[in-house]
This record gives C-alpha cells, sequence and structure tokens, in this order.
C-alpha cells in the first residue's frame, strides 16, 4: 500500500523490556511481514505507560485499543485478526479487577481516568529516540519562545509565577531556585539535573527519561538561557542503561539540528549537555553530594551553606533540578504559568508523578493533579488492595517519608498537607500496606536502607542509623526492652536534627511515623512479644486449635521438618522445638485451625 | 570588608562577613568543643561535635562550617545542645574499643579529653563495633581502623597538605572504613611514611611502629655497645613532651636523659649533617660547574626521596647521591667510630632518634649497609623517646645539662638549621659560597631563605653568577614547585625540599599538636642555638675536618662515594 | 543553526504522521473475512490514498463492520463531533469520490 495506516506503539520501559517486549516486537515484525502489511503498519517503541504491572503494553492506532500482558505467542492472532481484519482481540485486553470488564480504550482503564499527565505527557505517545516526534508535539517550542522572545529575567519570573516546587522531595520553589542562580556572581555557571532517583521502588525519573528524554534536554536549555550557564550535565545512575541511551540519543539529535551548542536559534546563546553516570549511592541524590561526585570525588554531601546556586559544580553557580521539576518546565514556558496554576493546589500547583507499589492492585506510575486524596489514588487509581484485605497504611516520600493510617486515607496529595500529616511528599513513591504488614517491620525496613546507604561522613547518620537499627532489629527478634521506645525516639531526634544532609535529617522518619500512628504495635512487641500482623518469625508461635482441627493430616504431610504429629480423625499438634514457623501449615489447613 | 555583628551565648561579637561561628566564638573566648576541625585542613562539617544552637533555625549547625549572619543569636550550651552532643559523641565511643587503659594515646586523646570534657559516664548503645585488621606493613606507621573515629583528618592530611592520598574513605554508612587503595598494606601503597597522617589523628589509629622495645633489648644486653644519634629537631620539641614551653631547647637534658636511659654514647646528627654539607656542597659545585642535572635537589628528606621515587621518578637524577644525616651517621658509627674505639662494629648497635617516621623506613632500605652491617639498628621518634624516658622514670623537665661525646658529637650552626625549611639551603650556601667566592661571608644569615612559605625563590649571587635556589616544605608545595619546573615556568639552580610542613620541626615523630603556631617556636629555639654556636660554617667543623684526614679523603672521593652516597628507583604506587 | 520557521516546518510535518495517534475524523473501511473477500483491501489503499494527496485531517481505519454481506464492502465516517455516514457497497472508484466530498468537512490536515 505503501502508506501507514496504523502505529503499534510497544512499550519499551524497562518495566515491559524485563517483562519480554523485545521478543514479543521481534515476533511482531515478523508476524506484519508474513501477512504483507509491514509496508501499511509501524511498529513505535515507546517510553513507559506507567501501567506496569500489565505489561508488555501494545497500543494499537488509530482505535487506540490497549493490550496488556502481551506475549510473543499472542502476535500472531493481534495480526491476523486486528491489524488485518480489524477485529478487536478480546482476550488481551485489560479486564477490571473486580468487574472482570474488558476495556479496550486506554481513557476508560480506571487506572487511567483520574491522572492528567503533564510531566508524562508525552511518555508512551512518541518514540523517544526520534526528535521529530517530540518536535511534532510542540517540542522545542517553549526553548524557541525562551530565547527568541524573553530576556533571561521573564522566564524566570514565569517560572516563579506558576508556583512549580521542586520534584525532587524538598519542594523548593524552582522559580527562586533559579533566581538565586541568575543573580549569583560568576562567568561560569551550570545546570545540573538530577536523575539520581534512589528511592526503592521509584521510578518516576527513569520513565520520564525513558519516554520522553528531549523534555529534559529542553527544560535544561532553558533554564541556562535563564541563569546563564553554557553547560548541563545530567547526573544519572548507571543502573538505568536504557534511560542513558535514550538521552545519548536525545542530546545527539538535539545537536544536529542545532538545538543544542552554539547560537541557539540564532539567538547568541550557547548551551550544551553532558552526561555524568552515578554509581548508584542513594546519598548522590543529595545535591551536594551529586556535585561532588561529578567533581569526581567520592559522592559526600558538603556543608550548606554555600548552597550550590551560589557556589556548586567546581565552586561555580550551580542549578540542580530534579528531572520531573524540568519536565514541568516547557508546558510552562509555552502555555503559560496560568495554565499550570490551573491544576492542583494554591500551593502545589501542577501535577505529581508517583510510583504505586505494594500491597496495591495496579502497580505502576500514576501522575496526578496535587490534591487529589491518598484514597483516590489508593482505591481509584490503584485499584484497592488484592485479596480484600484492610488497609493499614501509606508510605510516601520513600526512606525519608512516614506512614499514614488508615484515618488518614482524605489526605490530599500536596507538600503542605503530607508534611502537616506527618509524612512528606519526597520524590514519589508510594508503597501501599495492608494488615499483613508489620509496622516495626515496616521501619526495620528503610532504616536497614538508609543505614546501608549513609555516606558515612557524619556520626549521627553513620554511627547513629547503626544504632537504631539494632534496637528494632531487637525489638523484631523479640529481644526489646523496656527504654528502647524512648531510646528510638531520643536517637531520632539528635539525628535529625544534627545530620550533616537530608539523607541523616530525614532519616528517622519512619520510625517516627510509624511510633506515632502504630505505636501499639511496638509496645505489643516489646511487652508482649507479639507481633500483632505475624511477620516478626522470632514473635510466632505456631499452634493447632484442637476444637477446630478435624485431623484431616494435611498439615503433617506439608510441614518440611515432620514437626507435626496426630492420629487421623484426631486434632494434632506441633512440636514447637522443630517448627521453624515457615508457614506452609497455616496455608495448607482447610479449616483455619492453626494460629500464629 | 562586611562586618557582621552577632551574639555567642548572649555576648555580643563583631567580625568579618565569612566568619564561622566556631571562628567568631573563639575571638570571645567561648569554648565549642571540636573533633574533625584542625585549623590547618579544609574544613568537613562531618562529626557534629561543634553543634551550635542558631535562633530561627530548626537544626542544629555545625559551628566549624557555618558562616556567621547579622543579627545572629547564637547558643552553645541551651539544652538541645548539650543532649545533641553528647549523644553524638556517645554514639562515636560505642564503636570504639575504649581500651585506653593500655592505648598509646592514654593520657593525650582528644576522643578522651573530649568524654571528660562533656562528662560522658554511660554508653547505651551495646551493638557490634568495628573488628578489622592492624595493619603494621609499614615499617614507620601502624594503622589500626578500630580506634578510628573517621574523622578523616588523615585523608585531608595525605591528600592536601601531602599531595600522597595513601589513604581515603571507603564503603558506606556503618562500613565506612579509612583505608588504603585496594585495601593493600600501607607499605605497599603510595604512603611515603612522613607521618602527618598521625600528628593529626585525635587518637590511636594512627601511630608510629613502636621500636621502643627494640632499644630496650640492646641497652639491656650487655654484649651491645650502643650509640645513638639525636637529630636537630629533636631538641627544639622533646620539652614539650614534659609540659615545657614550646620552642624550649633541651639539647643537654637530652643528652643527660640518653646517658642515664643507658646508651654508650651520645652522639649528634648535626655531626653528619656538616658531613652532609661538604659532600652535597661539593656535588653541587660540580654539578653546576658541568651543568649537569640541574637544579640538584636535596636528598636529607626520606619523605621528599620516597615522595619522589613515588610521583616524579623522571626527576631523580637531579636529586643528590647523598645520603642524609642520619644514614652518612649510621655508615660511620660502625666504621670509622669502631675503628677509632676498636669495637667490633657487629657489637654495635645504633639508634637514632628522629623528628620523623620516614626514618624508620628509610633506615630499612635494603641498600642501607654499607658498613657491611645494617648502617642504623633502629629509629625511634621524639615522641618515643618520650615515652623512654617516662618509662624510666626520669624527671626530664629538672634534669642538669649534658654534652655530647666526641668526635661525632660535635656540630656547627649549619647542621643545627637543618631542622628547619630553609635550614640546608642555607648551611649549603655559607659553604658553596666560601669555596667559590674564596672570601669569607660578611653575613652568615640568609634572610632570603627563611620562613614559613611553602614554596620560596631567591637569586642568589655566588662567585658573581646569579643563583637560583628555592625551597620547598610539605609535599603538596614540593609537588607544585616540580610541576611548574616540568612545565618550563621556572629554572633553579638548587632546591631545597622538606617532606613537612615547616621541615623536621614538623615531623610526623615530633609532640603532638593541633597548634599551628608551635613549629615557628621550635623553628626560633633552632635558629637561636646556631646563633649561640661558636662555628656556623660546616666546613670549619674541626671533627668533620679530622674525619677527611683521617678517614674518608677527599670530599666526593672514592672512599666518601662508597659509604656516603646512594641511590633511587622509580617505584609503583600501586 | 536551526531557525523557528525550520523547526515549526518539521513540526507540521510530522504531526500528520501522528494524526494516526489522535485521530479527529475517521473514515472506517470494513475489512472483516466477506470485506476484504469484497476488496474492502484495495477501497482502503485508495481512500488511503485520496486523504494523503489531498493532505486530509482524517484517517483510515480498517473495522470488522457487521453489515450484511449483499452491502459490502462498506465505508463509515465517523467525524470529529460524532457524526456517522455509512456507504454500502463502495468500490474502488467510489471511495475516491467519497474522500473528496468529505474534504469540506473534515479540513486538512495542516489546520488540524
Amino acid at each position: 500500500m505503501g502508506l501507514i495506516r496504523s502505529h503499534v506503539l510497544v512499550c519499551a520501559g524497562t518495566g515491559c523490556v524485563s517483562s519480554g517486549c523485545k521478543m514479543m516486537q521481534e515476533a511482531m515484525q515478523q508476524a506484519l511481514e508474513r501477512h504483507g502489511l509491514s509496508s501499511e503498519i509501524k511498529v513505535v517503541e515507546t517510553g513507559c505507560f506507567g501501567f506496569c504491572k500489565e505489561g508488555p503494553i501494545v497500543m494499537v492506532y488509530p482505535e487506540g485499543t490497549f493490550y496488556c500482558q502481551v506475549k510473543p505467542e499472542d502476535v500472531e492472532e493481534l495480526v491476523s485478526e486486528h491489524l488485518l481484519k480489524g477485529r478487536i482481540v478480546e482476550r488481551l485486553l485489560y479486564k477490571e479487577p473486580v468487574s472482570e470488564r474488558a476495556i479496550s480504550l486506554f481513557n476508560d482503564i480506571g487506572f487511567y481516568q483520574k491522572q492528567q499527565r503533564v510531566a508524562l505527557r508525552n511518555c508512551g505517545k512518541i518514540n523517544p529516540e526520534s526528535i521529530e516526534e517530540y518536535i511534532a508535539r510542540d517540542g522545542y517550542q517553549a526553548l524557541a519562545k525562551a530565547v527568541t522572545q524573553m530576556t533571561p529575567t521573564q522566564v524566570i519570573e514565569m517560572v516563579s509565577e506558576s508556583g512549580l516546587r521542586g520534584r525532587g522531595g524538598g519542594g523548593f520553589p524552582a522559580g527562586r531556585k533559579w533566581e538565586f542562580a541568575r543573580v549569583a556572581q560568576g562567568d561560569i555557571k551550570y545546570v545540573v539535573c538530577n536523575a539520581d532517583e534512589g528511592d526503592p521502588g521509584a521510578f518516576m525519573d527513569r520513565s520520564i527519561l525513558e519516554g520522553d528524554p528531549h523534555s529534559v534536554v529542553e527544560a535544561m536549555a532553558i533554564a541556562g538561557y535563564a541563569i546563564g550557564a553554557k553547560q548541563g550535565y545530567v547526573y544519572v545512575r548507571a543502573e538505568y542503561p536504557i534511560a542513558v541511551e535514550r538521552l545519548s540519543i536525545a542530546i545527539k539529535q538535539a545537536r544536529e539540528l542545532g538545538l543544542l551548542g552554539k547560537n541557539i536559534f540564532g539567538s547568541g546563546f550557547d548551551f550544551d549537555l553532558g552526561i555524568r553516570l552515578g554509581a548508584g549511592a542513594f546519598v548522590c541524590g543529595e545535591e551536594t553530594a551529586l556535585l561532588t561526585s561529578i567533581e569526581g570525588h567520592r559522592g559526600t554531601p558538603r556543608p550548606r551553606p554555600p548552597y550550590p546556586a551560589v557556589k556548586g559544580l567546581w565552586g561555580k553557580p550551580t542549578l540542580i533540578n530534579n528531572v520531573e521539576t524540568f519536565a514541568n518546565i516547557p508546558v510552562i514556558i509555552l502555555h503559560g504559568p496560568a495554565k499550570f496554576k490551573s491544576i492542583g493546589t494554591d500551593t502545589s500547583p501542577g501535577t505529581k508523578v508517583f510510583a504505586l507499589a505494594g500491597n496495591i492492585n495496579n502497580t505502576g506510575l500514576v501522575e496526578v493533579p496535587m490534591g487529589t486524596t491518598l484514597r483516590e489514588i489508593v482505591y481509584d487509581i490503584g485499584g484497592g488492595i488484592p485479596g480484600g484485605k484492610a488497609f493499614k497504611a501509606c508510605q510516601t516520600g520513600g526512606p525519608s517519608g512516614g506512614c499514614l493510617p488508615a484515618e488518614l486515607l482524605d489526605t490530599p496529595v500536596d507538600y503542605d498537607s503530607l508534611t502537616a500529616a506527618g509524612s512528606m511528599m519526597g520524590s514519589g513513591g508510594l508503597i501501599v500496606m495492608d494488615e499483613d504488614n508489620c509496622m516495626v517491620d515496616v521501619a526495620r525496613f528503610f532504616l536497614e536502607f538508609t543505614q546501608d546507604e549513609s555516606c558515612g561522613k557524619c556520626v549521627p547518620c553513620r554511627e547513629g542509623t547503626k544504632r537504631m537499627l539494632e534496637i528494632l532489629e531487637r525489638i523484631t527478634n523479640g529481644e526489646g526492652v523496656a527504654g528502647d521506645i524512648e531510646l528510638l525516639e531520643e536517637l531520632a531526634e539528635v539525628i535529625s536534627r544534627t545530620s550533616l544532609c537530608g539523607l541523616g535529617q530525614t532519616a528517622p522518619n519512619p520510625v517516627l511515623a510509624t511510633l506515632k500512628f502504630f505505636r501499639d504495635e511496638y509496645e505489643a512487641h516489646i511487652y508482649e512479644k507479639r507481633c500483632p500482623a505475624g511477620v516478626c518469625q522470632a514473635l510466632l508461635s505456631y499452634a493447632i486449635v484442637a476444637e477446630k482441627c478435624k485431623g484431616c493430616g494435611l498439615c503433617k504431610k506439608v510441614c518440611p521438618v515432620d514437626a507435626i504429629s496426630g492420629d487421623l480423625r484426631q486434632p494434632h499438634t506441633i512440636d514447637k522445638d522443630k517448627c521453624i514457623k515457615c508457614g506452609a501449615c497455616v496455608a495448607k489447613c482447610p479449616f483455619k485451625a492453626i494460629s500464629r | 570588608m562586611e562586618r557582621i555583628k552577632l551574639t555567642i551565648d548572649n555576648k555580643p561579637v563583631e567580625v568579618e562577613a565569612g566568619t564561622t561561628i566556631l571562628e567568631a566564638a573563639q575571638k570571645i573566648g567561648v569554648h565549642i568543643p571540636t573533633l574533625c576541625y584542625h585549623p590547618e585542613l579544609r574544613l568537613e562539617g562531618a562529626c557534629r561535635i561543634c553543634v551550635v544552637e542558631v535562633e530561627g533555625l530548626r537544626n542544629l549547625v555545625a559551628s566549624c562550617v557555618y558562616p556567621v549572619a547579622d543579627n545572629m543569636v547564637v547558643k552553645t550550651n541551651s539544652e538541645s545542645v548539650r543532649r545533641a552532643r553528647k549523644t553524638v559523641l556517645e554514639l562515636l565511643i560505642a564503636n570504639h574499643p575504649m581500651d585506653c587503659l593500655v592505648c598509646s594515646r592514654h593520657g593525650e586523646c582528644e576522643l578522651q579529653d573530649l568524654s571528660r570534657q562533656l562528662g560522658i559516664r554511660q554508653v547505651r548503645f551495646t551493638g557490634g563495633k568495628r573488628d578489622m585488621a592492624v595493619d603494621e606493613s609499614s615499617h614507620s606507621i601502624v594503622r589500626d581502623p578500630n580506634k578510628c573515629v573517621l574523622c578523616g583528618r588523615c585523608v585531608r592530611v595525605c591528600a592536601e597538605t601531602q599531595a600522597v592520598s595513601a589513604i581515603g574513605v571507603a564503603n558506606r554508612g556503618s562500613s565506612s572504613i579509612v583505608t588504603t587503595p585496594f585495601n593493600k598494606g600501607l607499605a605497599d601503597g603510595p604512603c611515603v611514611g612522613c607521618g602527618q597522617c598521625i600528628n593529626v589523628c585525635p587518637v590511636a589509629a594512627l601511630r608510629e611502629k613502636d621500636d621502643t622495645e627494640r632499644v630496650w633489648g640492646a641497652l639491656h644486653d650487655p654484649q651491645a655497645h650502643v650509640v645513638v644519634q639525636v637529630a636537630p629537631a629533636v631538641r627544639a620539641a622533646l620539652g614539650e613532651e614534659f609540659g615545657m614551653r614550646p620552642g624550649s631547647l633541651v639539647t643537654g637534658k637530652t643528652v643527660t636523659a640518653l646517658r642515664q636511659l643507658g646508651f654508650d654514647q651520645i652522639f649528634d646528627t648535626q655531626f653528619a649533617a656538616d658531613l652532609t654539607i661538604i659532600e652535597e656542597g661539593h656535588e653541587f659545585i660540580h654539578r653546576l660547574k658541568n651543568n649537569v642535572n640541574l637544579p640538584l635537589i636535596t636528598s636529607c628528606s626520606p619523605g621528599w626521596v620516597g615522595y619522589c621515587e613515588r610521583f616524579y621518578p623522571e626527576m631523580l637524577p637531579h636529586v643528590s647521591t647523598c645520603k642524609s644525616p642520619q644514614q652518612m651517621f649510621g655508615v660511620l658509627a660502625k666504621t670509622y667510630y669502631a675503628e677509632r674505639a676498636n669495637i667490633n662494629p657487629a657489637n654495635i648497635f645504633s639508634v637514632s632518634v628522629m623528628p620523623c617516621t620516614a626514618k624508620k623506613s628509610e633506615a630499612a632500605r635494603e641498600e642501607m649497609q654499607s658498613s657491611g652491617y645494617r648502617d642504623v639498628d633502629a629509629v625511634i621518634t621524639t615522641r618515643e623517646l618520650a615515652s623512654m624516658i617516662r618509662e624510666a622514670g626520669i624527671d626530664f623537665a629538672n634534669l642538669p645539662d649534658s654534652e655530647f661525646e666526641l668526635p661525632m658529637g660535635m656540630s656547627t650552626g649549619a647542621g643545627t638549621i637543618f631542622g628547619v625549611t630553609g635550614g640546608v639551603m642555607e648551611a649549603a650556601l655559607r659553604t658553596v659560597a666560601e669555596i667559590l667566592d674564596g672570601e669569607e661571608l660578611p653575613s652568615l644569615e640568609f634572610q632570603q631563605v627563611r620562613g614559613f612559605a611553602g614554596v620560596r625563590e631567591a637569586t642568589i649571587r655566588i662567585a658573581g653568577q646569579p643563583v637560583r635556589i628555592a625551597i620547598a616544605n610539605g609535599l603538596a608545595h614540593a609537588k607544585r614547585l616540580l610541576d611548574s619546573i616540568k612545565a618550563g615556568e621556572a629554572e633553579y639552580h638548587f632546591i631545597e625540599i622538606m617532606g613537612c610542613p615547616g621541615g623536621c620541626i614538623g615531623g610526623g615523630g615530633q609532640p603532638l599538636s593541633t597548634d599551628p603556631e608551635i613549629r615557628m617556636h621550635r623553628a626560633a629555639a633552632l635558629y637561636r642555638q646556631d646563633m649561640l654556636k661558636k662555628v656556623r660554617k660546616s666546613h670549619e667543623n674541626p671533627a668533620v675536618k679530622e674525619l677527611y684526614r683521617s678517614f674518608l679523603g677527599e670530599p666526593n672521593g672514592e672512599k666518601a662515594h662508597q659509604l656516603l652516597h646512594t641511590h633511587y628507583q622509580a617505584r609503583s604506587r600501586y | 543553526m536551526m531557525t523557528v520557521a525550520q523547526l515549526n516546518s518539521i513540526r507540521d510535518r510530522v504531526r500528520k504522521e501522528l494524526l494516526i495517534r489522535e485521530p479527529h475524523n475517521r473514515l472506517v473501511v470494513g475489512v472483516g473475512t466477506v470485506g476484504i473477500a469484497a476488496g474492502a483491501r484495495e477501497i482502503m489503499a485508495a481512500a488511503m490514498e485520496v486523504v494523503n494527496t489531498l493532505g486530509l485531517d482524517m484517517v483510515v481505519v480498517g473495522e470488522d463492520l457487521s453489515v450484511p454481506a449483499e452491502q459490502m464492502p462498506v465505508v463509515r465516517f465517523i467525524g470529529a463531533d460524532g457524526e456517522e455516514i455509512t456507504f454500502t457497497s463502495v468500490t474502488a472508484s467510489k471511495i475516491r469520490e467519497i474522500v473528496k466530498d468529505l474534504a469540506d468537512k473534515v479540513g486538512t490536515a495542516e489546520n488540524a
């Protein structure tokens, strides 16, 4: 036919690559050849659609049919039925968790309905390796507008006016940061993009770099123009190979078209970008540690003041924003601050991207207007808790954040509300916990993470988190003693008030937050030697309730260490010395006769 | 300069903008405890011992790095400051062996001092402690990671002051350690043994290799004839170990103490320093006349020699082939002295007392046995000598003076000033100028070469010729000087390099102090002694003249070459 | 160096290609087994050729439209405003006329 009539978009984000999209895509190409369709149907690799749980994801246009979990063996049917005969393949459509209803259109899926995509506007819509597709969606128009029609001050005024706050965690007003860097004295200045995303489970920045790298390139050039920098660096972790590759391609393409380099749009403004790889140290997400790492040293934080805007990379004024913050910039410049401010709340305009994880039906990446409640995110977008279990807590802000209980599910998600509730926005991790999660164990998990990832430079963080973790380990091991909670609180206070950088200052938060809302769980562990959620192995004791036991013998068969004995149709018993607390018997017992 | 007004503990203070809270507090006599802070090193703000409360800030701030601001209200002893400071210190101590009673730094440990000062009476954290092997690979320095408090002062001095970077921080979180490249022994890395890390270590995580037991063994051995030499810088500092004022000159007391300890012959390294000037002076004249291998660079400092071998091997042909005074002395003790005193050199145990830890490694170099025996058997530092004196119960401060033995105890003022940066150059100029000019110098003080600037340069007219000289102290300054030569930006005839800041008086074996002024006091003592000496030019030392007449022959002659000169080799850093 | 005009020309050119992903007006060709047997693919090719030549803001979609076999091939126009017009027993030459007639209604991709 020669003319393209259909685009088949295949998600090639890290999540879908892991679930096998590359093989599926190869099979797709072969099937199209076989059916003689390869000249009329174009297969396009895109960035992340966000619905990673359902990957690999395939989107067929112009119909806009959303297929999920597409395997290589599904491809033949998809091609011969849908692409050739125009029949939607029902069995590959997304099905709603409760109603089992198959939904063919992307926008009809609950997961997407309450989302509003600004930072992720191009993710899953365009081929991230095609600068032309980015340009077709108004890419580089904001840069053109900034450098040809606006003064640097006007650019910064616009950013300030938008009310955009740093999406990396602290929520510092971006416009003010830009202004500090602009007025700072210095012949050389730098723009740095923090893409050292490190919160466990978070992948907002990775998805933007994988799905829409040009948005970051464009925003950094705008920032360079605004503050008077000619050079920028993207500091991205080496564990993000796809993001690094797509970003490298984007930079190369932008240079080839003259969108980076000398005299951009004939304005006399020069700007270029380089990529610096991080080795995956969590602390390098802290801005001064990140700069130290770029300089080639061990990535440890530096005391502030002086702030990077005054004395940053190689001692020069430096503007640092994270990926998501930058991704919002072209939208603000192009469409104006009023439009941006129409989304979100007064003090937190715009949207926020979250990585939904934990005990929730729809895991993945979501972008919602600020002010959306946790309940909407967990139930409407996230589809609720699997297995009908009860919601217990919602962890935001990653290892620096806190856990909010069910009573606070109606908290609107914005910087100030989350902080007031006792948690924080952080960079966008959102982990849902249900009744089977032990909150002491959750705190222990996060402390283990931060003490592992502490850079070791300052004493409170290096030594203090170690001691806090030891106390938590003691408690979860059933060795907690009176005074442990108070010692934890004292350490938490000192660590948060004396640590050198944000990592240390916020490291005790998971403990403080769980103590605030779930203190009874700590007390149960310490004083009653009991783990209410049944998680802490050392505190579990398996026993068979004689009245419930029918003597079926299933538990005896499944026990790997022969700890269960009893005659058929007689109540069985567990030998506690032999029992290794694996829980196999509990899972097997049809009468729920085994207690922990 | 903008002036800033603030109050600290209700006391008003006015300082320049850019001053830190700590500096401002020091100015009005408010004492804030510190640990990772060191006045001569880059600021880290790492240990958080110096935290203070600033009104309006939620968090406590590290006063050593936090700049003052107008109308700032600082509290250094509020309840939250006291509690935070004590908890931070308690955390540090909890990961420390707490074996104070048997620790080499007992009584002069900053951690101990802080614990006493802050009144720590309990350690509530009972979990794990660091448990790592002690690194005893080096002849100079012992590294005990278990005692380390990770203040990073050693890492900074090694990188910043010495440009060596033999140690750095590795691993993360509570697994962080100060370690060597690839976790090898210190001896297998770039370490030059200068011991500056020891001088800044607040605890005993870095200490000199203790050789006192070997010396005691020799002293107690009836067969051994124990001779000892004392380096110039020792006498300007040893008194500090016994509560004497910095800059006290304790030459006579040192000799008396050594005699009481049981040394058989007490000699002076300064004798060998004068000898070095004769040899090196003639070597310089030869190179100058023939224009070969200029500039000539001095070789007295083993820290510098080790650095050159590892970092600037291409410069080795410029380094004087003269052994250092310690090694010249060592070889003569077992040849010249043995012959004169009619003692079997096999029975001589030769000890040197040095301000330096690198000297221990120098004495252990393979080639340092031209006497047919190990030329120097044991090297102890000023600190180690002090510990021997204490152990022997000698009341050092009240000892009477006594004199070095002859002939190898005889020295000139030129030999004395070897102990301070620029001293070797000045001593050499006194001799070289007279030889080349053929007439006596009107003034012996070459003020151009004195001082403490990291690199100094001057042009001296000798025999009508301009001679370009340069002096560097501290290896980072040496690096700067060498780089400028390599880049063709500077040209010299003669260079003195001392590995340590201030020269030997600031050596890695000297009494511990965090006071940068201390080096000035020690230097002043040596210049004072020089002034007091009857003979102040090496070539006029009668004992040295006699040595050439009766034993060595000509300066730079065959025997002198065989015994007093050496060679170097490029060494791998890793 | 790239000028703003050059940037805009890339944008306009590629935007037309990307209309497939955000179609305004759709021309649906019935391509079930019966449709294909009746020549739907040739009709589709012809429709696309005209749409392309005229640069229309319209995409051609294949779908299994259920109409009686005797009405095949079938084509249904669905406008951006939801308007639907169905054409039955379409031929390759007829479809060219149909598309041309729809041109005014859909406008050009340029102005999309």
